[in-house]
């Protein structure tokens, strides 16, 4: 896998969510208001121009406040939101590896939850059958593999999580998270497989909101707020910033959505 | 969206799902796929009781009349309701993985199929019991399978979308199902209406995707052209509704959901 391609390049992308003023949940309603040519709505801009370009191994840690636009990103790099406008280009095999236990069924044994994930993920049947021994052997969940997963702890989730994730060594990881999950024994080990998927060039892009961890495994930092990029750099630098903001009373609401334009 | 590459891309996926979508619904049960087949036959032994002196003089062999038009039912209407609440009950999944959102509305309706294709058992039963002649039209329950498939496959993936950002759809959906189960002709005949208002059944387009399957199993001949064609033509406009829907409405799903 070294030297594997792996690219990302995000140029000037923006994504705009259309919020109702009221939120209309009926039809009848939306018919009133329809017909009263009253259907207003402001644009929420959860990211706002970004521009990011990674090479193989780098590793960009994303912080920044809640709602400020972190998961967004992700999911416009993971090709799940189309950006408004700008344009994404991503080479080579990325996997999500989301909020704990997405893409897990409760009522599937972990076995079958191995099926789903790495299908949802994008892999053939076949080529998961070969790599189950692989999977479950990571895990280290053998003696549960074939109960239920809503029987497991959050830590068996994760772990049964990770080790479908990075089965296949992607290209690129996309992580929301989910390390802050798990005892330490736990965090500890995706670190190391972290580092090792490092070391075959693969693109990390993590989200926390533990600046340890985030000091830890990135080289690359972006702070978002509002959806805007506040800073872009190395990560000593961005989490320094970023703390110093912390400290300072908290600014009022910059109130970039609340300018954006009412429209009918 | 890529029709050609769609199969081998989320094939796999899509039978694992509608796998799931089975297995779920009838897990900690004892029986499992034994209620699909029992299901229909209470239905079907309810109805007998109470409408069989009202309505057998004019429907011969009223068994196969009512099961045949019950198992198309239940198909639709259970077809269209976990079509149309599909994309909410695999929010987890739609919001995370980059998917074709379709791909949920389809597996949820091929779910249904296979419990579709597995009650033709116990009608083959009642075929049997009730001595009504097996003819080779039955060959065509292929097709008119197929048709209903496409024609609840198209209404779901219109209304999906829908039941999306306003929650009125689903019930309202529900109460015009229910107000169908007694527009269509699914346990009386036609003719309980006089002639000048039969239409108030007959220009239901779906009525034409119930003879379609109806015909060949009851009657024992194929359906007529008129009724494929009709069922068609409702499969295509819904599906073209749909597919337009679910294409615009992705990052407002996102927000939605």
């Amino acid at each position: 896998m070294a030297g594997a391609k792996s690219v990302i390049r995000l140029r000037d992308v923006s994504v705009c969510y259309r919020l109702a003023n009221h939120r209309i949940s009926s039809f009848k309603e939306w018919m009133i208001q329809l017909v009263r040519r009253n259907l207003q709505h402001r644009d929420l801009w959860a990211l706002s121009q970004i521009d990011i370009e990674l090479e193989p191994g780098d590793r960009l840690g994303v912080l920044g406040r809640n709602g400020a636009g972190k998961s967004t990103l992700l999911k416009v790099i993971g090709g799940v939101l189309r950006p408004t406008t700008g344009s994404v280009e991503v080479e080579g095999r990325l996997v999500p590896l989301l909020a704990l236990g997405t893409g897990f069924d409760a009522e599937l044994t972990g076995l079958e939850n191995i099926y789903l994930n790495a299908l949802l993920l994008g892999r053939r049947r076949a080529e998961i059958d070969e790599r189950v021994p692989e999977i479950v052997a990571f895990s280290g969940l053998e003696d549960f593999i074939h109960a239920p997963i809503r029987n497991y702890s959050a830590g068996m989730i994760a772990r049964l999580g990770f080790s479908v994730a990075t089965a296949w060594r992607p290209d690129i990881i996309l992580i929301d998270e989910v390390l802050a999950v798990g005892d330490a024994g736990f965090r500890q080990r995706c670190l190391d497989r972290l580092e090792e998927l490092c070391e075959r060039r693969c693109t990390v892009v993590l989200v926390s909101h533990s600046d340890n961890q985030l000091l830890e495994a990135c080289d690359r930092g972006l702070w978002l707020d509002h959806g805007l990029c506040l800073a872009d750099g190395p990560i000593e630098e961005v989490v320094g910033a970023y703390q110093e903001a912390q400290l300072r009373p908290a600014p009022e609401e910059t109130g970039l959505e609340s300018e954006a334009a009412d429209r009918q | 969206m890529h029709f050609l590459t769609w199969p081998s891309r989320y094939g796999d996926l899509l039978r694992y799902l509608v796998r799931r979508d089975l297995a779920v619904r009838y897990r900690r049960s004892a029986i499992g796929f034994l209620w699909t087949m029992l299901q229909p036959l209470m239905t079907l032994a309810v109805i007998y009781v109470v409408f069989s002196y009202l309505f057998s003089d004019r429907l011969p062999d009223y068994p196969v009349y009512v099961l045949s038009g019950l198992l198309w039912w239940n198909f639709v209407s259970q077809g269209i309701t976990s079509g149309m609440t599909s994309l909410q009950s695999n929010k987890g999944l739609l919001v995370n993985f980059p998917l074709p959102s379709e791909i949920f509305v389809i597996s949820a309706t091929l779910a249904g199929l296979v419990n579709l294709a597995l009650s033709l058992i116990p009608l083959l039963v009642i075929l049997l019991v009730v001595g009504h002649p097996i003819s080779p039209a039955l060959l065509f329950l292929p097709v008119s399978m197929a048709i209903a498939f496409t024609v609840v496959l198209g209404l779901s993936l219109a209304l999906a979308p829908m039941a999306v950002f306003f929650s009125d759809v689903v019930e309202l959906t529900r109460v015009i199902l229910q107000m169908l189960y007694f527009a269509v002709p699914v346990m009386f005949p036609v003719s309980i209406l006089p002639e000048s208002k039969q239409w108030i059944m007959t220009a239901n387009p779906l009525y034409s995707s119930l003879r379609a399957f109806r015909d060949p199993i009851y009657l024992g001949r194929l359906p007529d052209l008129e009724a494929v064609l009709i069922s068609l033509l409702l499969a295509a406009v819904s599906l073209s509704i749909g597919a337009y829907f679910l294409g615009r409405s992705r990052n407002q799903l996102h927000f939605h959901l």
